[in-house]
């Protein structure tokens, strides 16, 4: 009896104790060694769990020697990444740098980010040489810099997928499709490709003729030709007015696109459950339900699809491409606010735009375990690993800093493709807002309100489920008495400030 | 135990004998401690405007500039409406269909019955709401829906569920119930259990029958279950299972004004922003009036029958 009442006593003990222990934790390991290289945490949204530790190791073999600095990855799973980014800051952990995918303007007003102007010139030159004077526009706010944003192809532009078979068969016309560089000429593409519709229609009644490519948009519909997004949708630049900031749901485009979207679907066109769909086009392309879908794409759509899916797609470019801010600024790096390795943190940086080993390390993982240099100077699988087993197949190679001194994934493939998008980049028509980035933050109660009724409305006319005849009105109704007006004022008092400067 | 009955009831002593009982509460303490009053603490951020250079604590102070979204525009009454309508609903529905499976659970004889069912019934419960959600959307998708096939077998139009506002009260009371009847009918259950056999052998031997005997000494015996499992829930009337009205019906907008609710208009607003001073507000603002609508609660049921009030 006594034997088991100490025993007892001592479980629960040292139950309480493993509790307490809990609690406290790892605070990281951080600040210089003896040996003069300094440790910076380098955290990074990662799209699938992988493991790190090998990356991190073979990177800090390319550093420690190179630059003197230690890098520590906290790979962080994408759907969690921003709030473990604001406990990490607010929690006082060691953070450095941070890489981000769409949350620059939303870090910006919260001041997460720091500027980064004296680092970027002294340690980061060639970095910033790299990026250019107009990318890194997109970025700097009041004349601070607080993050270099990815290098990848920017100009993307509409793009209309369609089955190859599909083509050959019923002999569509596609080629009479062109590069639109105004509305009208936009339109009268969609006016062929409803005539296309009309045809695989009636051939195939079985076939979805248009599928949402993601999150319940037909694409076309929510991307305003030569428009400027301003961020969010809510106040936008429209290429009659660059200089006034209008509501894009009032506008007589607007209508017209979703109208097209309307049609189709009385049609019988789109896919019908597009407005509640969890699956992406590729889904619907590869088990034969699409006939095609709109994405926004830069060069090597083609094969990208064709490996994901197996079919065989003819992307046709419709638009001619439009560069705004926040196509530029959408994702990059950032050293944090926390921060007190900012030297270090930049001397980082400034590898990863340009030193092709450590963004080959990112993007592919380790050579000859990951990936290998294959013969035309493209990089594949090794013997043995494919898609199913390989240790790391991130290909996130948009993200890791600079894309166009990584290699090329895939054997076969053009290698010509980053010269093709970087050409595309400098030659691409450019928003004259280019470099404008609004502070949200003194109108976030408009924003939530607005975000809800944007998504009551936006997936039924933009999928044409709402008639656009009676539901543009309501919804413009909503937008208003949800305060748009007040967000359209404050954009415009920021952008006239801004222009002044310039 | 009956030694412990017999035992000098010193003060001392009592410690001395019960110390061990002591020391196994500090860890569900601790717990409590640190999960449920800690943080407490970090209420004020929803008085706050989230500056991460100032740190947390070192943030300016907005006042009540945080809880205006949630009042602002016509959404609020619409997600305050429903918010409230669906618990009084799933309130009402849930208890009585609750009672009514535990007693007939608590009738079956055989235990191999009562494994069977309870299992059967509890089985939705285990389920995650985006399975289920999915399971929902294998019956009444427009493409490939059971439902709409059925009907259009039949030469009926196919109805479009997820853009129908008007057939989802129906539907979410209905999965609502589904899903949650295992769990609340297994704790009526175990309190009927609990009840003194000898009350239905003697009503039995005055002639009662079933219906009788649940009449009068089953239902009576639960009330005070009912009472306490009541006024827990009327605490929880401005939260909303978030994956029964997100996940349900898919996210799908068409539907909003009879799917929204605060839970999910907080989601929507704050999906692009991620501000957690908006989001704490929020919190604050329903856990407020969950506290004042318990204390409400309470008080009445203290007037009306004072040996049931919870405290």
């Amino acid at each position: 009896m006594k034997k088991s009442r100490v025993l007892a006593a001592l479980l629960t003990a040292s139950m309480s104790v493993t509790l307490l222990a809990g609690c406290g934790g790892n605070s990281g390991e951080s600040g210089e060694s003896s040996d003069g290289v300094e440790s910076i945490v380098f955290a990074t949204p990662l799209v699938k769990t992988v493991d790190m530790e090998r990356i991190e190791k073979a990177l800090n073999e390319i550093l420690e020697p190179k630059i003197n600095v230690h890098v520590d990855i906290e790979g962080i799973s994408m759907a969690n990444y921003n709030n473990q980014i604001g406990l990490m800051q607010s929690g006082g952990e060691q953070l450095d740098v941070m890489g981000y995918i769409g949350t620059y303007s939303s870090w910006l007003s919260k001041n997460q980010m720091l500027a980064m102007n004296e680092y970027l010139d002294e340690y980061g030159a060639d970095a910033k040489e790299v990026i250019g004077e107009e990318f890194l526009k997109s970025t700097t706010k009041d004349g601070s810099v607080y993050a270099l944003p990815s290098l990848n192809g920017k100009a993307a532009s509409m793009t209309i997928v369609i089955r190859q078979d599909l083509i050959d068969e019923l002999s569509l016309p596609v080629d009479q499709l062109k590069q639109a560089s105004s509305f009208e000429e936009y339109c009268e593409n969609l006016d062929l490709i409803t005539e296309m519709y009309a045809q695989i229609h009636e051939a195939h009644p079985e076939l979805a003729c248009i599928v949402p490519y993601s999150s319940n948009t037909l694409m076309f519909t929510d991307t305003m030709p030569f428009a400027d997004r301003m961020n969010d949708d809510y106040g936008v630049l429209m290429p009659d007015d660059y200089e006034t900031v209008a509501n894009v749901y009032e506008t007589e485009e607007f209508e017209t696109l979703v109208g097209y979207a309307y049609d189709w679907n009385q049609n019988g066109y789109v896919l019908e459950d597009a407005t509640t769909t969890q699956e992406t086009g590729n889904t619907y392309l590869m088990n034969g339900r699409a006939a095609s879908f709109f994405i926004k794409g830069e060069e090597g759509q083609e094969e990208q699809i064709e490996t994901a899916t197996g079919v065989d797609v003819s992307a046709i470019k419709i638009l001619d491409p439009f560069i705004t801010t926040t196509d530029v600024n959408s994702m990059g790096f950032a050293i944090s606010a926390t921060s007190e390795h900012p030297e270090a943190a930049m001397k980082f940086l400034n590898e990863m735009y340009t030193n092709p080993d450590v963004v080959n390390l990112l993007d592919w993982g380790i050579e000859g375990e990951d990936y290998q240099v294959m013969g035309d100077g493209t990089v594949d699988f090794p013997e043995g690993v494919d898609a199913q087993t390989t240790q790391y197949g991130l290909n996130m190679d948009y993200f890791f800093g600079n894309q166009f001194i990584a290699y090329i994934w895939g054997e076969g493939r053009d290698t010509t493709l980053m010269q093709r998008l970087e050409e595309n980049n400098k030659t691409a028509q450019f928003s004259p807002a280019m470099g404008f980035s609004y502070d949200n933050s003194s109108v976030s109660n408009e924003i939530a309100a607005v975000s809800n009724v944007g998504a009551e409305y936006l997936p039924g006319l933009r999928c044409g489920t709402l008639n656009p005849d009676t539901e543009i009105d309501k919804f413009n109704e909503a937008l208003y008495s949800a305060g748009l007006q007040n967000i359209i004022d404050e954009k415009q008092s920021q952008y006239d400030e801004w222009r002044a400067e310039q | 135990m009956s030694k412990v009955k017999t035992a000098a009831p010193r003060k001392a002593g009592k410690f001395r004998r019960q110390w061990p009982l002591w020391v196994m509460i500090i860890p569900g303490m601790l717990y409590l401690l640190i999960n449920n009053y800690g943080p407490m603490i970090g209420l004020f951020i929803a008085f706050k405007k989230i500056d991460y250079s100032k740190g947390i604590w070192g943030s300016d102070w907005v006042g009540l500039d945080n809880f205006e979204y949630l009042f602002k525009t016509d959404a609020a009454f619409t997600m305050t409406r429903n918010t409230i309508l669906y618990n009084l609903v799933f309130i009402v529905l849930g208890t009585i269909l609750g009672v009514a499976v535990g007693i007939m659970l608590s009738e079956l004889r055989k235990k191999i019955e009562v494994k069977f069912f309870q299992t059967v019934i509890l089985l939705p419960y285990l389920l995650s709401w985006v399975i289920c959600a999915y399971i929902g959307y294998a019956f009444l998708s427009k493409e490939t829906g059971l439902i709409n096939n059925f009907l259009e077998m039949l030469g009926m139009s196919a109805v479009d569920w997820y853009n129908d506002p008007g057939k989802w009260p129906f539907i979410l009371t209905f999965v609502h119930l589904w899903k949650g009847i295992g769990y609340s009918s297994i704790i009526y259950m175990a309190s009927i259990i609990g009840i003194d056999t000898s009350l239905y052998e003697s009503a039995m031997v005055d002639g009662a029958r079933k219906w009788q005997q649940i009449r009068y000494i089953t239902l009576p015996l639960l009330k005070p279950t009912v009472i306490m499992l009541t006024i827990m829930s009327i605490g929880r009337m401005f939260y909303s299972d978030f994956g029964l009205f997100y996940q349900m019906p898919m996210n799908s907008g068409a539907v909003f004004s009879t799917t929204q609710t605060i839970d999910t208009y907080v989601y929507r607003a704050l999906m692009q922003q991620s501000d957690i001073a908006m989001s704490s507000a929020a919190g604050f603002y329903q856990s407020i009036v969950g506290f004042i609508l318990v204390l409400t609660a309470n008080a009445v049921v203290r007037k009306l029958s004072p040996e049931n009030a919870m405290f």
